[in-house]
């Protein structure tokens, strides 16, 4: 019934949308790696980098390829001062994890009542990054998917590249492994705290970035998002960067693969099958446990 | 850890669920209340709070404009009393929706509840409530017809409980007149009377595609997909590739959210689909065609509710609107302002806050407002449509301009065939 | 060159040393002994700044340690190679190298910094793209060794650096301390392997329960009757 023309067509939309979701569940797992802390603000950061992209191109007339870096950079000072602010005095404190989880619940419907209040409810439109479609082996896709796709590839790849060889990177990496060795290294792990969670949210901003001209722009707009990225890297195991990866293509791919066999009906259901699956033969996820 | 991360996630979820009740609340009513209170559930949060919110500036317009009158005289309290609305949130969620219901009912002591203003699913939740608390309960554009089924079935349990919209076969019976309409005048012509359907997974959605394709199989259409997707749905290439290998005469998508709907269109275009589309719902926000832009063009939909340029009704309260939020009307706006003003009048007619009285008033419900003429159906309690009461017309969007193009009685012009057809 | 006078530190609440006085002298190699639980480990985390200090004052090389937060006592030019090892254990032997050139100072340096410690430990050479985790404990402990000496320092801490090891891996591990040693870098060796650790030190300390209770040249400590029954079995 399905011919393999579809059936690669179908992979590709399903390894666009799986790099999405890998942009948005990195930032997710970056924290919880090194931070030991689920950010449930980080649907917001994702909301804010839509936002930003959105003021920058429709106020302030900017071309999206340079609102979106200035988007970013205001994005990490703006997260690494929240940070610093709230969530770093909850550090060390007995049951700092639940304190922090709450800071950044906190923070999230903050930032959403924020927007809602100033910026309203309506759903705003931000144009493609690249406009028109290109055709490829039968397949015909948006430039702006192809965007996306290389987008995070570079973006993932680049991070990676971070963290194996920069200063600041083997800091970050031996700060997520043991803090107290790493002070003995005279890493100063609160400013690497800072830098993570600043890295984080723009990892989330770009991604919004990425994903607003799809998506829309709305104060609501980084729900979904988060739920999916929560599932992404349990799925590849909670603060392991390549498990979130592989986590956003295979549900990515997943998703679409149902949507051809089953309909569209059964693409959470199959999403919830698998997750459940692989948890029940790696109880930590795909690459849980590992350190990076 | 793991055990620890459970109930933290736990604990999440309660916190979010808990915080329904810290919204404020007001101290029990005195025996002679000083207002009338109308309780609205609507989804303030969540997925769909942009349509809670759009409902709550469309009748908190209308409650301005009602107590700067001076009210309603009450013969019970030989008084003018104004009215004030207290919001619940659902969330989106029926069991939120009937805690919070309780909530308006039991400790706010509302004499007149709304539940819910959105959503069919919150709303079959709700109704239940309506024999074990006798106050009026009305919904507002909820239009599944299980809702009325069940009234229609047990007309005693819910004599408080009425549905402000019309059935959800108008849509469906609009869809299917409008294909046979254009088969007829040789406008348009199936090949193999195929139809796929993209909806999103609510009640409304649902019961669209239904009483659509019900009627469509009659006439000896085949269904060949049938996508589901949750509320506020993006990414549709997964199930336009699928479709677009079964190659179906006709799609019909149905999304009560704008963004959903802008990024269907969009990828419609971009796929390279050659199916006739029609739409059903989204395409009534006004920023449509400007978020779509040429990607909405030639689209067919159906109901054109809002035409201020034509009806004259819609371009006053257009005009007062904007005045006061600053920006133009969308059919949420309208269906809160609708609904508020029912509200007005059957507390009105029936000059009392008696249950009975107010639910007897809303039975004899008749009037015009921003959408049309507001009468009820006795048997299943809700709205009449059709030309003479809530019109359902299709239209197409030709230029970036929305023209009546079904029925011919109140069409402007011609169906200019889709494009890509092929 | 490290002055520890009238040092008091708690745990919370509770007091777990006190009175600690200790000298550590330039170029030498000083013993600090005593049985698990007697507050090595505590004086040691104290000195780092692991632990808070309530009284008392530690001075490096005439600066006041207090004034320095733990991650910056590093830049003074003071190591520490903790109990334990703390390896990096996803890090790679080369990576767990390099982070110990973390200091600005010694950043710039790592290259050959690695190759000097790769020839004196050619174990860590032959295994240095592999994962410290995969390690074996005498291997382990020359990585952290060379790691803490990655940022030049002119003092380095080991705490319990024979914990764990075979008798003829201790004795390389104590052979590669004396050579470090020789090259101009003053060590604190703090050990409940008393006889090995006294034989290569000059002057020790003992600490039981939270006290410095004795401080002797080592050989002397070596014949001390109460050293011989506690310590050595004799």
């Amino acid at each position: 019934m399905t011919s393999f023309p579809i059936l690669f067509e179908q992979i590709v939309n399903g390894l666009v949308l799986g790099s999405m979701y890998a942009l948005v569940a990195s930032g997710l797992t970056l924290i919880w790696g090194t931070m030991k802390m689920l950010n449930f603000a980080h649907g917001e950061l994702y909301m804010l980098g839509g936002f930003g992209l959105f003021f920058g191109v429709s106020y302030f007339h900017l071309a999206p390829w340079m609102a979106v870096p200035i988007v970013l950079l205001v994005i990490f000072i703006l997260a690494a001062l929240l940070e610093k602010g709230l969530i770093s005095p909850m550090l060390g404190r007995p049951d700092w994890d639940v304190g922090a989880i709450v800071v950044t619940l906190g923070i999230g419907i903050f930032v959403q009542n924020f927007a809602f209040k100033f910026w309203g409810g309506d759903f705003q439109e931000v144009p493609y990054m690249i406009s028109g479609t290109t055709s490829f082996l039968n397949i015909t896709l948006a430039w702006h998917r192809i965007y996306i796709l290389s987008l995070a590839v570079i973006v993932l790849v680049a991070f990676w590249q971070l963290m194996k060889r920069t200063r600041f990177g083997l800091a970050l990496r031996a700060t997520a492994q043991d803090i107290e060795a790493a002070t003995l290294m005279g890493i100063s792990y609160r400013r690497v705290y800072m830098a993570t969670f600043g890295i984080s949210a723009s990892l989330a901003a770009l991604a919004g970035t990425a994903l607003a001209p799809i998506f829309s722009v709305n104060p609501w707009m980084g729900s979904g998002p988060l739920i999916k990225a929560f599932i992404v890297v349990i799925l590849g195991g909670l603060g392991s960067f390549a498990g979130a990866i592989l986590g956003g293509f295979i549900i990515g791919i997943s998703e679409s693969l149902s949507v051809l066999f089953l309909g569209s009906g059964w693409k959470d259901l199959i999403c919830f099958a698998l997750l459940i699956a692989v948890l029940m033969i790696r109880p930590s996820g795909l690459f849980g446990g590992k350190e990076w | 850890m793991k055990q620890r991360l459970g109930i933290m996630i736990l604990a999440v979820v309660l916190f979010m669920g808990v915080s329904v009740f810290c919204l404020p609340t007001q101290p029990a009513a005195a025996e002679a209340p000083e207002v009338i209170k109308v309780g609205i559930i609507a989804p303030l949060s969540g997925p769909a709070a942009w349509a809670g919110a759009a409902i709550k500036e469309g009748a908190d317009l209308l409650v301005e404009e009602a107590n700067s009158a001076g009210g309603i005289y009450i013969k019970d309290y030989k008084k003018k009393m104004k009215m004030e609305i207290i919001y619940g949130d659902s969330q989106s969620k029926p069991a939120i929706g009937v805690t919070v219901a309780e909530k308006l009912i039991t400790k706010d002591k509302v004499h007149f509840l709304v539940g819910e203003a959105f959503h069919s699913s919150v709303t079959m939740a709700v109704m239940e409530l309506a024999p074990k608390y006798n106050i009026p309960i009305q919904s507002w554009m909820p239009t599944s017809n299980e809702i009325s089924d069940k009234i229609k079935s047990n007309p005693k349990k819910y004599w408080n409980f009425w549905k402000g919209d019309f059935a959800s076969s108008a849509y469906g019976k609009t869809i299917h007149d409008t294909y046979i309409y254009l088969e007829q005048k040789g406008l348009y012509k199936p090949k193999n009377k195929t139809i796929a359907f993209v909806i999103e997974e609510t009640d409304f959605g649902r019961s669209n595609a239904d009483s659509a394709f019900e009627l469509m199989q009659k006439v000896g259409w085949k269904k060949v997909a049938y996508e589901v997707v949750p509320i506020g749905h993006n990414d549709f290439y997964p199930q336009l590739t699928k479709i677009k290998s079964l190659h179906p005469d006709v799609v019909v998508s149905c999304f009560t959210a704008l963004n959903s709907g802008t990024s269907f269109l969009k990828q419609y275009q971009e796929t390279g689909m050659t199916s006739s589309h029609m739409a059903i719902y989204y395409p009534l926000y006004p920023e449509l065609i400007k978020n779509a832009k040429t990607a909405a063009d030639y689209l067919i939909w159906t109901p054109l509710l809002l035409n201020p340029a034509k009806i004259e009704y819609q371009a006053k309260f257009q005009e007062r609107f904007k005045k006061r939020y600053g920006k133009d009307i969308n059919n949420q706006n309208g269906a809160g302002y609708d609904g508020m003003l029912g509200v007005f009048v059957a507390f009105q007619q029936a000059s009392s806050l008696d249950p009975k009285k107010v639910v007897d008033a809303i039975a004899k419900t008749d009037y015009r407002a921003v959408l049309g003429r507001y009468q009820y159906n006795l048997d299943r309690h809700e709205l009449k449509d059709g030309l003479d009461y809530i019109p359902i017309p299709t239209a197409q969007i030709l230029n970036g301009k929305n023209i009546i193009v079904w029925p011919t009685k109140m069409a402007d012009t011609e169906y200019q065939p889709q494009p890509w057809i092929r | 060159m490290l002055k520890i006078n009238n040092l008091q530190v708690y745990y919370g609440d509770a007091h777990a040393l006190w009175d600690i006085n200790l000298q550590v002298r330039r170029g030498e190699i000083c013993t600090l002994v005593g049985a698990n639980g007697g507050g090595k480990t505590t004086l040691l985390k104290a000195v780092c700044g692991l632990l808070p200090i309530r009284e008392g004052s530690v001075l490096f090389d005439d600066s006041d340690l207090l004034a320095f937060k733990a991650e910056e006592r590093v830049s003074l030019g003071l190591s520490m190679c903790p109990e334990g090892r703390k390896i990096f254990p996803g890090m790679t032997v080369e990576e767990n190298l390099a982070i110990g050139a973390y200091t600005k100072r010694a950043w710039k340096k790592r290259q050959s910094m690695m190759k000097q410690f790769y020839d004196l430990f050619p174990r860590l050479k032959e295994r240095r793209k592999q994962p410290g985790g995969t390690l074996s404990g005498g291997e382990r402990q020359m990585l952290a060794i060379a790691r803490a000496l990655m940022s030049e320092p002119k003092m380095l801490i080991l705490d319990e650096p024979s914990l764990g090891l075979a008798p003829n891996t201790v004795e390389s591990v104590m052979e590669a301390v004396q050579k470090i040693n020789g090259n101009g870098v003053t060590i604190l060796l703090v050990e409940q392997n008393v006889n090995v650790s006294l034989q290569i030190s000059q002057r020790g300390y003992v600490i039981e329960s939270g006290r410095i209770v004795m401080s002797d040249r080592s050989e002397m400590l070596l014949s001390n009757p109460h050293i011989k029954q506690a310590y050595l079995g004799l």
